[in-house]
């Protein structure tokens, strides 16, 4: 169990980090880890094919068009970290701390969860996470929205007449 | 025990790359009517140990404008990975076999692109970039190849596999077509000419691994013979009949004659033969098996 504690805290710090840290260059490395990092983690529950998936297109196509994207286009790092103002590293303080102090409540279990017999692990993944864990699902997609549109709150803002 | 498991597996693979370096040199040599390494040992044997040797005691120039992560990490992810896919040929009893080893050369793409971005020069950065477009572009067909044969086979429990156990022992004609487009992006992922213009010679020095001496170029050179020592197993597995040493040897022949005889593919000829040409047959191919059942 410390294993699969470990490995999942480790996903934690990684995309910490990768919000970050200075350069897009490191960011994206964070990434790549991250998602080896997930890969393994699916490896660890029993989802191999899903797993493999994983790595072949997530590391494997979709981190090497960013990296194209990062490598042939001059993205200034230093005007990125500038807008943050120091509330990130606040917000990495106070996870750490409700990490160790539990402030806020956290999910309740969900019961025992029995998955369909006979069926491949894809079903079963399914099955949990489009019935049981719907909601945490949807919370997850909130968050993703706000990443896509963030983006653009956070990009400078390009005055007329370099 | 695991340190004589590690040893058994990782001695023959260095001791092969080295033969097939050797043999390389012997064999294009004799394609171009000359003489390949003669003096040291019977007939050059010791020619890859000494080379090695020359490699290990020169001195290692580290470039100051470099990125220092990057720029060691490379040649051991590189090296590693090259052993990792050995690993998954000989001692696996993963569920998906095949899938691990298109999942590692993935990851090897790494290798190449961290170590020419972190050499921080233009050759190494245009090679780097080069040569992970060529990689990525022809795992896709790789990876549909693979796919084709996965419709035939299927495990003890039913289920359509990859595994290197339940394939075919003798070699199968009606897989005709997919085996020479497997065997030509072979080539292309292990950058072999005629495909080899990220690390081409004479145009571009050597390409991405240009600021590397010493000890970092030899772990990318053992990397790619092992590389393509893989590649050449997996070809055996699938299309040829069994894993056998005599297979892997004329795999590896096919591939230094490849050499001795084709000049190189220009960027835009690459690429158009990976994206348009060969992805939309082995989709073909896909679409063939899967509809008729050949």
């Amino acid at each position: 169990m410390f294993f699969e504690n470990s490995a999942i805290l480790l996903c934690a710090l990684l995309s910490i980090a990768v919000g970050y840290t200075k350069s897009p260059f490191m960011s994206l490395m964070y990434s790549v880890m991250l998602f080896i990092n997930s890969s393994f983690v699916l490896m660890m529950l029993g989802f191999e094919f899903l797993a493999l998936v994983n790595l072949l297109v997530y590391v494997g196509a979709l981190a090497v068009l960013f990296l194209f994207v990062i490598m042939l286009l001059e993205i200034p790092a230093t005007e990125l970290r500038a807008y943050s103002r120091g509330w990130s590293t606040l917000g990495i303080f106070v996870f750490i701390i409700n990490g160790v102090f539990q402030i806020t409540p956290s999910m309740g279990p969900r019961g025992i969860i029995t998955g369909l017999p006979g069926a491949e692990s894809i079903t079963n993944l399914g099955h949990a996470l489009y019935l049981y864990f719907a909601d945490l699902l949807i919370l997850n997609s909130l968050v993703l929205t706000v990443a896509l549109f963030g983006r653009f709150a956070i990009a400078p803002v390009r005055t007329t007449g370099r | 025990m695991i340190v004589a498991s590690i040893l058994i597996l990782i001695v023959p693979v260095l001791l092969s790359v080295a033969m097939f370096t050797l043999a390389e040199r012997t064999v294009m040599a004799s394609m171009q009517r000359r003489f390949g390494p003669q003096v040291s040992g019977i007939s050059g044997l010791l020619q890859p140990f000494w080379d090695g040797l020359k490699l290990g005691v020169k001195e290692p120039v580290l470039p100051d404008s470099s990125s220092a992560g990057a720029f060691a990490a490379s040649p051991m992810i590189s090296f590693v990975l090259s052993q990792v896919a050995w690993v998954g040929i000989c001692i696996s009893d993963a569920s998906f076999q095949g899938l691990v080893i298109m999942a590692i050369s993935s990851l090897a793409v790494y290798g190449v692109m961290l170590a020419g971005w972190a050499s921080n020069s233009k050759y190494a950065f245009l090679g780097c970039l080069r040569s992970v477009a060529l990689m990525v572009s022809y795992e896709l067909s790789l990876g549909a190849a693979l796919l084709s044969i996965g419709l035939f086979v299927t495990d003890g429990t039913g289920m359509k596999c990859l595994n290197f156990a339940e394939m075919p022992t003798t070699p199968q004609y009606a897989m005709l077509p997919l085996c020479l487009i497997f065997l030509v992006c072979i080539l292309a992922e292990t950058k072999r000419v005629p495909f080899d213009l990220p690390e081409a010679e004479a145009e571009l020095v050597a390409g991405y691994n240009v600021e590397y001496s010493s000890l970092g170029f030899a772990l990318f050179f053992i990397a790619e013979y092992a590389n393509m020592a893989v590649m050449s197993a997996i070809a055996s597995i699938y299309f040829l009949g069994g894993f056998s040493a005599l297979k892997i040897t004329a795999l590896f022949f096919a591939f230094v004659w490849t050499r001795g005889t084709l000049p190189r593919y220009r960027y835009d000829q690459f690429m158009r033969l990976g994206w348009k040409a060969f992805l939309p047959l082995t989709l073909a191919f896909f679409a063939l098996h899967a509809s008729v059942a050949i």
